[in-house]
């Protein structure tokens, strides 16, 4: 007996000193290893491809088993050594695979990234994908094509009336005939294929457009107000013509102006239709009201529940841009309605955090309870979140915001009456463009860059800049239309990269708001700039000054049509507004 | 534009328009009643806006009490508010935007010294009762201050560093030497002689190496976030990594995917576990040999910020940001993973420091 212990227990020992599983070994085998076919044990496939999953097993034998478990799904997934599936959902799933034979079991978790089927998406920068040509002339059509990376898995193909016509990401339209053409574009990518149709007319002559601007985006009335003896400043907005000769009259009389610009001045109350002809025959009306009231009599002075510091949002209307749609700002997918998005803004206002107007051309339309007095100083201050950048003088993160001011003149509490431009720095400097107009497209698909084209002939487009602003779309949705246009007056850009890479955003001098010009009044506690405004400055579209008593509501609008790479959009943001007489 | 990555910059700019602070002094100075074992949550507010916040946790009778240092002192926090340590008997509170460090009574939150004239203050890390160091953002030079008169008594400056890209975060403390990571637009840990107050010797990581942390077995730890997409400093994928200080090079690298965005690492108070944060929370040996694959807790429609443990129960608090806008949550897990309390802080709680 002792005979037989004694080198039993020896072995025994002998075994622990050299360490456990050495122990195992004197029963005959070892657990299983897993050596998964991925270094870091992280799969990626995508939605409906085969995933197949091979590790390789070591101290296995037939009665070995294997479990493969995925997290939030009840049982066992598979009970074989490979794990093969086809995923129907994107998303991340965790997967536990154990091995047991008869001398223990390994254990292994595993991560599979399920990525979604992106094919190509495409995106023209022309309304409701109608383009109309002129016979004899070319348009070089350029789309936006969302999922195109690796762009070398992509292929394009444009076809025109069913012929293809060619496969690079531009197609130069020839309008060499009068007709009515299908010019398709299909883009291929490694998950599908997307196309498009452009449907082209190509005339004898462009059909005209005529009109007289109408108040804002969301108010279609181009009816204007005014008071007896101040003058209207009456300019049609119109394309496809030649405008060589103009002729304006009131009421049905000829009136002595021959440009695009009638300057109307009604001197007593009423009621007046105003119409153009340009070039003798496209035509266009407006009615002016010369309001039975004088300046003052309309004038809301402030009294004991006024606040200097409140203003009630009346239009928020940004141009695309990084913020807009942002839920790191607040916004949700609700936003929908201009009401809705007013009363977002409205939230952020009165706690004097921001809003952005997004790109060139966004706007916030606010009033006061009251009406702000013009004085011999500043009358009002914006504020903003400018920044300055102590290692370029005069440079920082200054995108400015053109301000315009209105009277009610028709006394009705909205801002449907003239507005007037402040003069700032830069106006009637040649650089600044009055008049400007930008149209920006809807995109067709998320994380797209929004296109725009302006009345200059350029086009661009706001980008995409995911990285820290990842929600898909930056287009307001409460703006239905597949594209809109903003107008206004644009500055001269003053983007620039410095030679370490980094984007500035040098300063203007002064009337701008979110810019750190001569006119910031003070600063916040923490350093947010208040630009101070004159009821002084405002000017009629030629910059001749108008006389403002007071004003009941304010604009800002993005003043810059320009981006700084990766911090995207140059947008102006308010945080607040304040009457400084009270 | 996206401005909150040109916060940074404002920093200086602050200077130029706020220099001259003003505290925001209240009429009313309560009394609290506070626990010797206590958690403070540091809220950042949102730049610009002002509005940091500091609660204070109880972890046995698991109350919380917000915005105690405004209640204290009637007094704003001020703006940014980036990191707190306690040494000496006192709670010093980094105010980032409002470039001061602020020393409290840790039991009435009352203030009782400040130290001011900083540029851009992140984190303060002290050497002895007289002598403290104080990273900075877009500045190459790392101030060193007298915590006992609350003045700057120095500086010492980064070599091969550019003041408008500069940057020093977080430090450990390993014998005589401070180990201080480079994080933004920097891509290298420096080595401080405490006895001379100079850097010795620089180790590049990789690109933006923000937190630092050391392991039970006196090795450094550091998360580099890669930078971001457009930097003219470039973008690359993110590491963990573990230095040997004695040798100070890199010993274990270990990748993360090219589109995560790891931070907020952490060391368990043992130090044989790495907490991190990367969409969801995940822990690590410091012995493993491979990321781990799964999170500890999930991201469930949360913006998990921050992370401690309690030194006293390990138990697990997780800050949840939600939107940067409204009140943050506080999260507290046992060591099983069962959460046992959550409660609500100030906007965007950014860091946490045990009393």
């Amino acid at each position: 007996m002792h005979r037989i212990l004694i080198p039993f227990l020896l072995l025994i020992l002998t075994a622990l000193s050299a360490g456990c599983n050495r122990a195992i070994d004197i029963f005959g085998g070892e657990p299983p290893a897993i050596q998964l076919d991925s270094d870091d044990a992280y799969y990626e496939t995508k939605v409906g491809a085969q995933c197949l999953i091979s590790p390789v097993y070591t101290n296995t034998d037939p009665t070995t088993t294997y479990a493969w478990t995925v997290d939030d799904e009840p049982g066992v997934a598979s009970t074989a050594p490979q794990f093969s599936r086809r995923w129907t959902a994107p998303g991340t799933y965790w997967l536990t695979l154990t091995v047991t034979n008869q001398n223990g079991s390994a254990t292994e978790q595993l991560r599979v990234d399920v990525l979604p089927l992106l094919p190509p998406v495409i995106s023209f920068p022309i309304t409701d994908n109608c383009l109309t040509l002129k016979v004899g002339t070319e348009y070089l059509l350029t789309p936006t094509i969302g999922n195109c990376t690796p762009a070398d898995s992509l292929s394009l193909e444009w076809t025109l009336n069913g012929n293809v016509v060619g496969h690079t990401t531009s197609c130069l339209v020839k309008a060499d005939r009068v007709g009515h053409y299908s010019l398709s574009l299909k883009a291929t990518n490694a998950d599908g294929t997307a196309t498009a149709i452009v449907d082209v007319q190509v005339v004898e002559t462009l059909p005209f457009e005529l009109a007289f601007p109408a108040h804002s985006v969301f108010d279609s009335s181009t009816d204007r107000f005014t008071l007896p003896g101040r003058p209207v400043y009456l300019r049609p907005v119109m394309a496809n013509l030649q405008g060589d000769s103009y002729i304006w009259t009131v009421d049905g009389a000829t009136v002595p102006c021959s440009t695009d610009t009638f300057v109307f001045t009604p001197q007593s109350p009423g009621r007046y239709i105003v119409s153009v002809l340009v070039d003798g025959h496209a035509a266009a009306s407006v009615t002016v009201t010369a309001v039975n009231a004088t300046e003052t009599s309309l004038r809301r002075p402030a009294g004991p529940s006024s606040r200097a510091d409140w203003v009630k949002v009346f239009e928020w209307c940004p141009a695309p841009g990084q913020f807009i749609g942002d839920t790191a700002s607040g916004m949700d997918e609700s936003i929908t309605t201009l009401a809705a998005a007013n009363a977002w803004a409205q939230s952020r206002l009165d706690k004097e955090w921001f809003v952005s107007l997004g790109a060139w051309g966004g706007y916030i339309v606010v009033g006061f309870d009251h009406s702000v007095p013009c004085t011999d100083g500043f009358d009002f201050a914006i504020t903003s979140n400018a920044i300055l950048n102590p290692s370029s003088p005069g440079g920082g993160s200054n995108e400015p915001g053109i301000v315009y001011v209105m009277q009610d003149t028709n006394g009705n509490g909205l801002p449907d009456d003239e507005w007037y431009e402040l003069r700032g720095s830069e106006s009637g400097v040649a650089a600044t463009v009055q008049n400007y107009a930008a149209t920006y497209y809807r995109p067709a698909g998320a994380s797209m860059p929004v296109q725009w084209t302006d009345n200059l002939g350029a086009s661009g487009t706001v980008d995409h800049v995911a990285f820290f602003h990842p929600q898909p779309y930056y287009w307001p949705a409460w703006i239905p239309a597949s594209s809109y246009t903003l107008r206004g007056t644009r500055l001269q850009s003053r983007t620039q990269q410095d030679s370490s890479g980094n984007w500035d955003n040098s300063v203007f001098d002064w009337g701008y708001a979110d810019n750190l010009g001569n006119d910031v009044l003070e600063s916040t506690e923490q350093g947010a700039p208040r630009n101070g405004f004159k009821i002084a400055n405002a000017v009629y579209p030629d910059l001749t000054p108008v006389k403002l008593k007071y004003i009941d509501f304010v604009k800002v609008q993005t003043g810059i049509n320009s981006k700084a790479g990766w911090l995207g959009e140059v947008s102006t943001e308010v945080l607040g507004f304040k009457d400084l007489s009270l | 534009m996206n401005k909150i990555f040109r916060v940074i910059t404002a920093v200086l700019a602050m200077l130029a328009t706020a220099s001259c602070m003003q505290w925001d002094y209240g009429k009313f100075e309560e009394d609290f009643d506070t626990a010797d074992h206590a958690l403070f949550v540091l809220c950042e507010g949102n730049f610009q806006y002002g509005n940091a916040t500091l609660s204070h946790y109880d972890p046995q009778r698991r109350s919380v009490q917000n915005e105690v240092f405004m209640r204290a002192n009637g007094m704003k926090l001020g703006d940014v508010a980036q990191s707190m340590t306690v040494y000496g008997g006192k709670a010093w509170i980094v105010v980032n935007n409002s470039h001061v460090v602020f020393a409290i009574n840790p039991d009435t939150f009352r203030e009782v010294g400040r130290i001011e004239g900083l540029n851009s203050p992140r984190y303060i890390h002290f050497i002895s009762d007289t002598k403290a160091y104080v990273s900075q953002l877009w500045d190459n030079r790392i101030y060193i201050v007298n915590p006992s008169t609350y003045s700057v008594t120095g500086t010492i400056l980064v070599p091969e560093m550019e003041a408008s890209t500069g940057s020093t975060e977080q430090m450990v403390q390993i014998g005589d030497y401070v180990y201080c990571s480079c994080w933004s637009y920097q891509n290298r840990i420096i080595k401080i002689d405490t006895r001379t107050d100079s850097v010795t010797a620089s180790l590049e990581v990789g690109r933006q190496p923000r937190c630092l942390v050391a392991d039970s077995r006196g090795k450094l730890w550091t998360i580099t976030d890669g930078g971001y997409e457009g930097s003219p400093a470039g973008r690359e994928a993110p590491t963990l990594k573990c230095i040997d200080p004695e040798r100070f090079a890199v010993e274990k690298e270990f990748k993360f995917r090219a589109t995560d965005s790891p931070s907020g690492l952490l060391a368990s108070s043992d130090g044989n576990t790495l907490y991190w944060i990367n969409r969801h929370v995940w822990q690590m040996s410091v012995n493993a040999t491979r990321l781990p694959v799964k999170p500890l807790l999930k991201e469930r429609g949360t913006m998990y910020y921050a992370l401690t443990v309690s030194p006293a129960d390990n138990h697990l608090y997780v800050a949840d940001a939600i939107d940067y806008q409204q009140q943050g949550k506080i999260y507290r897990y046992d060591t099983d993973g069962t959460i046992v309390d959550e409660f609500y802080v100030g906007i965007t709680p950014g860091a946490f420091c045990w009393k």
